[in-house]
């Protein structure tokens, strides 16, 4: 017979007892394996994850953190060029105004120089005239210069026009005396003040009270004064004439130097 | 020339006999068991895995897979009973390599009793799922309740023919290499035993498949 029913009993616990085996030592833990490894792979891709997170965050960080650093460069760099620009301005503006200080003060103390210098030279010149006029008189006509002076002074009080005459007898009188004062760069004599007195009287005014006044300031030279009107004759206007062509002279000379 | 390993007996009371049969199916269980510990009790959840492990969890997964498309659910309260029916048939197939063994499926009695756990799982599986009287009603009562006979019928047959298509195929190589051995014994018998090797692991195949489509038309829901 080909079906022997002990065998097949047998076989059939066999199996049963094969199938119980084998869950217990092949498919329960090829199974928890599997399943471990899976969570484990499930695991490891969720850390991955948080971390591939958290890259990208600080990634993201580090990217704003570099505009940032970016910008302040730039910001910076823009404002050291503004600085820059000031301070160069400023020191520009403070050079400036040193250069024209410096400037100032030359022209300054050129121009003091140059008064000094002019002052000097008419003070020299004015005594040279005096002197050369003094001696070319005394040597040519006899004639002491101051006399000769107050002559020509008279002289002119006697061709004075017709408007001055007019004008000093009106002049406001600041008192009930009519003074009239005759400055002078030295001593006139009795003789030549009488005639001074003689011609004022005469030609300005007759109840006229002369006062004489010696000047040191006066270089050579006489002068009238009654309230705000005066006559003078005085070698200054010729000195003032000349310091002026002189000095003409200068600047032209300054000016090719420049 | 024994038709099948039952005809070689070792020992023998009355009517408990130990025959090849009996023997070798004890061999291949102690080779199963002994093999699947060894690689199990040092097994790693980490992706750094030995190749038996390795192969164990192709072998697991695979059979997993295949239940996994025939009854389109979820594989695990079959992988031990489907997955056992194939490791045992494929390894008593294979192992007819090793000469003067001889394998159990070409026993009628062992592939019976393989039938005989197909045929009491089926409803076991089935009644699990959906109870004794929806199991009932749709595997025994359709199309109409007069078909009961003949559904009946269809089962054992079912029965039948997975336990006389197994013996028959695996009887039926060792009966071709023992004939060709007779007549061609140098060339021949090599290519047939070759042959021998994929058609007992196609058998095996078969007759787990078929175990499944049977499980899954008892356990099938409409809802699935």
């Amino acid at each position: 017979m080909l079906i022997d029913p002990f065998v097949v009993i047998a076989q059939i616990i066999n199996f049963l007892i094969l199938v119980a085996l084998l869950k217990r030592f092949l498919y329960k833990p090829i199974t928890q394996a599997m399943e471990g490894r899976s969570q484990r792979i499930e695991r490891q891709l969720a850390a991955a994850a948080i971390k591939e997170k958290d890259a990208e965050a600080e990634k993201e960080l580090y990217r704003q953190k570099q505009q940032e650093l970016e910008a302040q460069k730039q910001a910076w760099f823009e404002q050291a060029k503004q600085e820059v620009k000031q301070e160069k301005e400023k020191l520009r503006q403070q050079g400036q105004a040193e250069v024209n200080q410096a400037r100032s003060e030359w022209y300054k103390t050129f121009e003091q120089d140059r008064q000094k210098f002019a002052r000097q030279i008419r003070d020299r010149l004015s005594q040279q005239v005096v002197l050369t006029a003094r001696k070319a008189l005394a040597d040519l006509a006899n004639a002491n210069l101051e006399a000769q002076i107050i002559e020509t002074f008279i002289d002119r009080l006697y061709n004075l026009d017709r408007l001055p005459k007019e004008t000093i007898p009106t002049a406001s009188i600041p008192n009930t005396r009519h003074v009239i004062t005759i400055r002078s760069s030295f001593t006139i004599p009795e003789e030549q003040q009488e005639r001074l007195i003689a011609a004022i009287r005469e030609q300005l005014a007759d109840n006229a009270e002369v006062q004489f006044e010696t000047i040191e300031d006066f270089i050579c030279g006489i002068e009238l004064r009654d309230c705000d009107y005066k006559i003078t004759w005085n070698i200054e206007h010729y000195l003032k004439e000349l310091e002026g062509s002189i000095a003409k002279v200068l600047a032209e000379n300054n000016n090719q130097a420049a | 020339m024994n038709l099948t390993p039952d005809q070689t007996i070792y020992w023998q009371r009355g009517i408990i006999t130990i025959n090849a049969t009996l023997v070798f199916t004890w061999l291949i269980m102690v080779l199963l068991v002994l093999a699947s510990w060894l690689v199990t009790r040092k097994l790693s959840a980490s992706t750094n895995i030995s190749k038996g492990q390795n192969l164990l969890e192709v072998l697991v997964l695979g059979i997993g897979n295949q239940i996994k498309e025939v009854s389109q659910q979820e594989p695990e309260p079959y992988v031990p009973f489907i997955g056992t029916l194939f490791i045992f048939i494929a390894a008593s197939n294979l192992l007819s390599i090793i000469p003067g063994y001889q394998p159990p499926t070409g026993s009628l009695s062992t592939t019976a009793a393989l039938a005989i756990c197909v045929f009491f799982a089926v409803p076991l599986y089935g009644i699990k799922k959906q109870g004794f009287w929806g199991y009932f009603k749709k595997y025994y009562l359709q199309p109409t309740p007069f078909m009961l006979p003949f559904n009946i019928i269809g089962r054992l047959s079912n029965t039948i023919s997975l336990a006389v298509r197994l013996f028959g195929n695996v009887m039926s190589g060792t009966m071709i290499v023992g004939i060709l051995l007779s007549i061609a014994p140098l060339f021949f018998p090599i290519i047939m035993q070759a042959m021998g090797l994929l058609t007992g692991l196609i058998q095996a195949y078969i007759f787990a498949i078929l175990a499944m489509v049977f499980i899954t038309a008892a356990t099938k829901t409409t809802d699935d």
